[in-house]
């Protein structure tokens, strides 16, 4: 199975080096069994999981079709408004779930779902200093990206465009600025719609890809999700390779002189 | 409902009684015990009954029972998903079922369930919605189902008390209603007068060389020569008694009951208001069952504001009269979901032993394929074609190779 990370070219987050540069929420699948196959064909190392749905323990589909496969499972805190209320809910599933990871999200609305970035940082701050691994759901504004990343996160995760509406990357130039400005690792979240958005984040340098939408309400969760897997790889492939410069006319690939 | 506790409830039916009926003394039909008593358990004892086998129906009421709190959408059409063509298939099987069954019901207990065929309206209520819609649209075309657009003003036509807040709808001939608890009165009258014994506990399976020989109950231990699973969320229990491991899991799903002094609305209602997908259903009491939440979280009964808050909105948003309703109840029902949301039917690979279950969002819809299935299968005849896909061993062997 090819994965999107090598030897020479590890994905670490927290000290943790993960074998795929894809993520994946496991919201919005019609079954188990759907978001079981996406996961299997997605190669995802890390599936999010919203607390809202886990809180009871493990008694549920979700871990059901989670079940046996090498998957990484990171809390999240979606649905919360305030700093107070995601810190209760982070702390919830450190015990439920026995990790201290937390994909952090505070947001503003149940329309917009855009991150409260006042609150968010308080309630990173508030879960550095409890001794959690925060990676918080942010908007696309590189001094949030940055105060984040002073208050201790172990990752900036800033969104392509709103959660669920595949628009696909409405700013680029501002996540190649969060991708120049910060040391943690940037995660793209929220906004892919198809394959080709994911190859533009990591294009744009983004250290991995977080989306769940885009496959589980896809018409063949599966298939997409190995589109996904594939647009990763090739994003990022491309990305370290370094790709030819923007000209406006033509240069001929096989000049009259050859160099090799 | 779930304010009785359960001895209460069993005193509001009186259909159901401790007094034991004698069996027909001629009767050479098979043995056959049905462990549940929701529609599904109840409409597999009927038939079977009438096939001349002899039942006993294993009831114990459970809190969290879905066939109580159901809306009873018969929903083919609403409810098809990717890659569900299978169960889909059984579904319309199923409906075209269902109005023999409410006509023979009728006749057997005098209790008319209600069988709404006046279709469907699914709302649109902003632009992304109405896109949600198209989709679902183009998935129906692939399966070539008939349906008709509607402008925001032609579903008020339909339905006058909907708001300006609809934007358009699709209208679905296909998909129906029935009244839950009249469903539930009608079928207990007709298993009482069709001879079926009643017990008033779970009854676990017991084997011998392999095979389901006998229950065991509070009613003592009695020879059969099937056991017919039909115990929703409580089926993986009794199911592992016998060795077998079907994945079922509660779906909770918590639903409101609003009444109103005049009728409201004459049809089934869906919409997603601000992405909270809402269903309306009208009762003939002019009660508007509200749902419902769809929450996997276990096996949690709480009932909470986010559902009221949420589906309250939601139903408010569409049809405004119903602010000034009476809120009448709050309930929760547990739903026996699968992996792949499709039911168990028929024979497992333990002989004896009749699966009935994980019926999820379908059991109204589903009960009268799922009598049938279980009817052929008690009497060694082959089950209709739609219910191959779901046919237990087949299932569970497809799911062991999966593991």
């Amino acid at each position: 199975m090819s994965t999107t990370c090598t030897n020479d070219d590890p994905f670490a987050v927290a000290d943790t080096i993960l074998s795929s540069r894809l993520l994946l929420g496991s919201g919005g699948a019609s079954s188990s069994g759907v978001l079981r196959d996406a996961v299997i064909a997605s190669g995802a190392q890390v599936v999010t999981v919203s607390m809202r749905r886990t809180h009871s323990g493990v008694d549920n589909g979700l871990m059901h079709a989670l079940k046996d496969l090498e998957v990484r499972v990171l809390p999240n805190t979606s649905g919360c408004r305030t700093a107070r209320e995601a810190v209760l809910v982070a702390e919830l599933a450190r015990e439920a779930l026995g990790t201290d990871w937390v994909k952090l999200e505070v947001v503003s609305d149940d329309r917009t779902l855009l991150p409260d970035v006042i609150e968010l940082v308080e309630a990173a701050e508030t879960l550095v200093a409890k001794g959690f691994h925060v990676l918080p759901y942010t908007t696309d504004d590189v001094v949030i990206a940055q105060r984040l990343e002073e208050v201790g996160c172990s990752a900036v995760m800033p969104l392509g465009a709103p959660i669920g509406s595949g628009l696909g990357i409405r700013n680029p130039h501002a996540i190649t600025l969060i991708r120049e400005t910060v040391d943690v690792p940037v995660i793209l979240d929220a906004g892919v719609g198809t394959a080709s958005d994911a190859a533009l984040a990591m294009e744009l340098g983004c250290d991995a890809v977080l989306l769940a939408t885009a496959v589980t309400r896809a018409e063949r969760p599966a298939l997409m999700a190995g589109a996904m897997r594939h647009a990763v790889i090739a994003g990022r492939d491309a990305y370290r390779a370094g790709r030819v410069p923007r000209r406006h006319l033509a240069q001929a690939s096989s000049p009259l002189s050859p160099t090799v | 409902m779930p304010a009785q506790g359960e001895d209460d409830e069993f005193a509001t039916h009186p259909t159901i009684c401790r007094v034991r009926r004698a069996l027909p003394t001629v009767s050479s039909g098979p043995v056959v015990a049905v462990v549940g008593g929701g529609v599904i358990g109840l409409t597999c004892a009927r038939q079977l009954a009438k096939s001349g086998a002899q039942v006993t129906l294993y009831d114990r009421p459970q809190r969290g029972r879905p066939s109580d709190v159901a809306a009873g959408m018969l929903a083919p059409t609403c409810e098809l998903d990717y890659g569900e063509s299978a169960l889909h298939a059984l579904s319309v099987d199923s409906l075209a079922r269902w109005p023999e069954l409410a006509r023979s019901l009728h006749a057997e207990s005098g209790v008319d369930v209600e069988l709404r065929t006046n279709g469907t309206l699914q709302l649109a209520t902003d632009p992304d919605d109405r896109l949600r819609l198209e989709r679902r649209a183009q998935l129906w075309d692939q399966h070539a189902l008939r349906y008709e657009w509607l402008t925001g003003r032609e579903c008020r036509r339909h339905e006058p008390a909907l708001s300006r807040r609809v934007l358009a709808g699709l209208r679905v001939d296909s998909d129906w209603s029935v009244d839950n608890r009249r469903v539930l009165d009608a079928l207990r009258l007709s298993v009482a007068a069709g001879g079926v014994r009643i017990v008033e506990d779970l009854a676990y399976p017991l084997l011998a060389d392999g095979s389901v020989t006998a229950v065991r109950s509070g009613d003592g231990v009695q020879r059969v020569d099937h056991l017919v699973l039909a115990a929703g969320v409580w089926s993986g229990r009794l199911a592992r008694e016998a060795g077998l491991d079907p994945a079922i899991r509660p779906v909770k799903g918590q639903q409101l009951r609003l009444h109103s002094p005049v009728e409201i609305l004459t049809r089934t209602v869906r919409a997603r208001v601000d992405e909270v997908d809402v269903y309306l259903v009208p009762r003939a009491d002019r009660t508007v069952v509200v749902g419902g939440t769809s929450e996997d979280v276990g096996h949690d009964l709480r009932r909470t504001p986010r559902a009221v808050i949420d589906l309250l909105s939601a139903a408010c948003a569409i049809v405004p009269e119903l602010r000034d309703s009476e809120l009448v109840e709050h309930s929760v029902g547990l739903r026996p979901a699968t992996d792949d949301n499709g039911p168990y039917l028929g024979l497992s690979q333990v002989p004896g032993l009749t699966l009935a279950t994980g019926h999820y969002r379908h059991g109204f819809l589903l009960a009268p394929i799922t009598a049938e299935v279980v009817r052929a299968t008690v009497l060694h005849e082959p089950p209709p074609a739609s219910s191959l896909p779901f046919c237990t061993s087949r299932r569970l062997e497809k799911e062991g190779a999966h593991a």
